[in-house]
């Protein structure tokens, strides 16, 4: 299809652009800015693993984000004492965090649309008040105050300091779990997702166990947050549970709306966009989250489907009977 | 025994009784229809044979009396052989016309995430046989489907979103074939059509179970019809003779009938 041509043309410039934006930025924070969207993009390309392709509304996706950050937390810093090495704890903290979205997964697999929403809403909350209160009887979580003395990323020897080399190692995961959902959905399993959600009783009829379809995407889903999780941790040296708010939910899944449900390049744009928006309209001040609400607002109206539409969602007409 | 045979299968919905002590019986390599009124229960017997619910009573034997299906979930059903369509098309609208077809090799094919994810020889060749299967599938239709292969399902014509549910259906490799109102909705030519392609899949060794309004098409390809009002078996054998059964008459033309 014509639509798929130019959208991988525009993902191999995009690409060379991203390789090569850090020389353009004009200093280190939009390089900060840069990293920021790589770590949201790979967030939100993990959303769209429930949203997009299964179909699954999920609204507390950043219980992942902070399960993951809290894991690498746990793993590598002076909390716990323990010291592992990043490429040590980000496999581990990836894999025990797709094992959290099977557990939040399963007690929702009998539920869809708004009933879904509601308690992976309540999932997200209850992460929260986890996070922020498991400080006592033991101290787990650190509470309020979060933890800190986060080891930062180190292969060997040597350890990451500037954004610039966090921008790289970013950048890198971003192109890692873009790859890893191309693959997926041109998959028996992607295609049995996007199948759950166009018609869930037909899949089932057409031979689909819903079940352990839903858990996968899921388990693949929370797996894109823990790689995100990881990286926050390590860049920030440090977790709040301040970091894993709901708005921060609805944010990453405003970017997988914007862009286009299911697009992969649309989730990325969606990413960059309301990441870099509000840095933009920094200058306005307190005005600036008002005039970000207008234009994702105009956006809706005008591209109810998103930047990127799912493929020829609106591009072709019914033929004339056949 | 039997390809498929129930036996006092029953379906209560509350106190409404769907289908009531239901023996029916398609021996391999038959075309039978299943008639009746509206609201006679023969939709809810697909619902209960393939699993989508679960009979209050009753057996449903398949594959000459080896499995039992009632308790299985449907996609354990769909895996042992046995697909449907849906009366009132179910098409994975915004999917494209191959993948919908690519959906219903799922339950054929294996792969798992790590050789997905790490896209392996073995995973890419059986992506690339099922691709070529499914587009041999779409083929069966002539060149009403497999030129819109790269479209989305929703696209199609009415006639095509019909003929492309067939396809789907085929592509789990049933051996039975549960067709809900196949031809609804279609003109006399592409009814004409879909009667040669109903003979043609049976041919290539699919069994199949038909519920149709249209009794011209019942007449032509049913070797053997049954009829259902309220649930029960008011009829069975060649179409002549249920179309001349006083009880089914009555249930179709009410209780003073008139001509057949």
């Amino acid at each position: 299809m014509a639509t798929a041509g130019w959208q991988r043309r525009m993902a191999w410039v995009l690409g060379a652009v991203a390789v090569v934006g850090p020389l353009a930025a004009p200093n280190d924070y939009w390089i900060g800015v840069m990293a920021r969207i790589c770590l949201y993009a790979t967030l939100a390309l993990g959303l769209n693993i429930v949203v997009g392709f299964a179909g699954l509304l999920d609204l507390g996706y950043v219980a992942f984000f902070g399960i993951g950050s809290y894991l690498y937390a746990f793993l590598a810093s002076t909390h716990f004492g323990l010291h592992l090495p990043f490429l040590l704890a980000v496999p581990i903290v990836v894999v025990l965090t797709a094992f959290s979205g099977i557990l939040i997964g399963a007690p929702t697999l009998r539920l869809r649309g708004d009933y879904l929403a509601i308690v992976t809403l309540g999932f997200g909350e209850i992460t929260y008040l986890l996070l922020i209160n498991l400080d006592r009887p033991v101290n787990i979580t650190g509470g309020p105050s979060g933890i800190i003395g986060i080891d930062p990323p180190a292969v060997a020897g040597f350890a990451l300091s500037r954004n610039t080399q966090y921008y790289y190692l970013f950048l890198a995961a971003l192109a890692l779990t873009l790859l890893a959902s191309g693959r997926l959905r041109r998959s028996r399993i992607g295609w049995a997702w996007q199948a759950i959600r166009e018609d869930e009783l037909a899949a089932r009829a057409m031979g689909i166990n819903t079940t352990v379809a839903k858990l996968q995407a899921f388990a693949i889903g929370a797996s894109f947050a823990g790689i995100g999780g990881s990286f926050l941790a390590s860049w920030q040296r440090s977790v709040f549970p301040e970091n894993f708010l709901f708005t921060e939910s609805i944010n990453i899944l405003a970017m997988v709306i914007l862009g286009g449900m299911g697009n992969l390049l649309g989730v990325v744009m969606g990413a960059t966009l309301l990441v870099s928006l509000p840095e933009v309209f920094r200058d306005l001040q307190r005005y600036r989250l008002l005039v970000f609400g207008l234009m994702l607002m105009v956006l809706m109206v005008f591209r109810p489907e998103g930047l990127l539409t799912l493929q020829g969602r609106h591009d072709e007409e019914a033929e004339p009977g056949a | 025994m039997a390809l498929l045979e129930t036996e006092g299968l029953t379906k209560d919905f509350g106190g409404l009784r769907a289908v009531h002590d239901l023996a029916l019986r398609v021996e391999e390599g038959e075309i039978v229809g299943l008639i009746g009124p509206n609201g006679s229960g023969k939709t809810t017997v697909f619902n209960l044979i393939t699993g989508l619910y679960r009979a209050t009573e009753g057996r449903i034997r398949f594959d000459h009396g080896r499995r039992e299906l009632v308790g299985l979930a449907p996609h354990v059903v769909t895996g042992l052989g046995i697909a449907r369509t849906f009366q009132n098309q179910r098409l994975f609208s915004h999917m494209t016309v191959l993948e919908n077809v690519l959906v219903g090799m799922h339950c054929r094919t294996r792969a798992g995430i790590a050789t997905i994810l790490l896209s392996t020889p073995g995973s890419r060749r059986e992506r690339r046989r099922a691709e070529a299967r499914a587009a041999e599938l779409l083929g069966l239709f002539g060149d009403r489907l497999l030129p819109r292969a790269a479209r989305p399902a929703w696209t199609l014509s009415y006639a095509n979103r019909r003929r492309l549910e067939i396809v789907r259906a085929l592509a789990t490799e049933p051996r039975l074939l549960l067709l809900d109102e196949p031809a609804a909705g279609m003109n006399p030519t592409e009814t004409r059509e879909l009667m040669r392609d109903i003979e043609r899949v049976r041919d290539r060794g699919v069994t199949i179970l038909l519920i149709e309004h249209d009794m011209g098409v019942v007449r032509v390809i049913c070797e053997r019809v049954v009829a259902l009002d309220h649930g029960t078996k008011i009829a069975e054998g060649r179409f002549e003779e249920v179309r001349q059964n006083p009880a089914v008459l009555e249930a179709y033309l009410g209780r003073r009938a008139g001509r057949a």
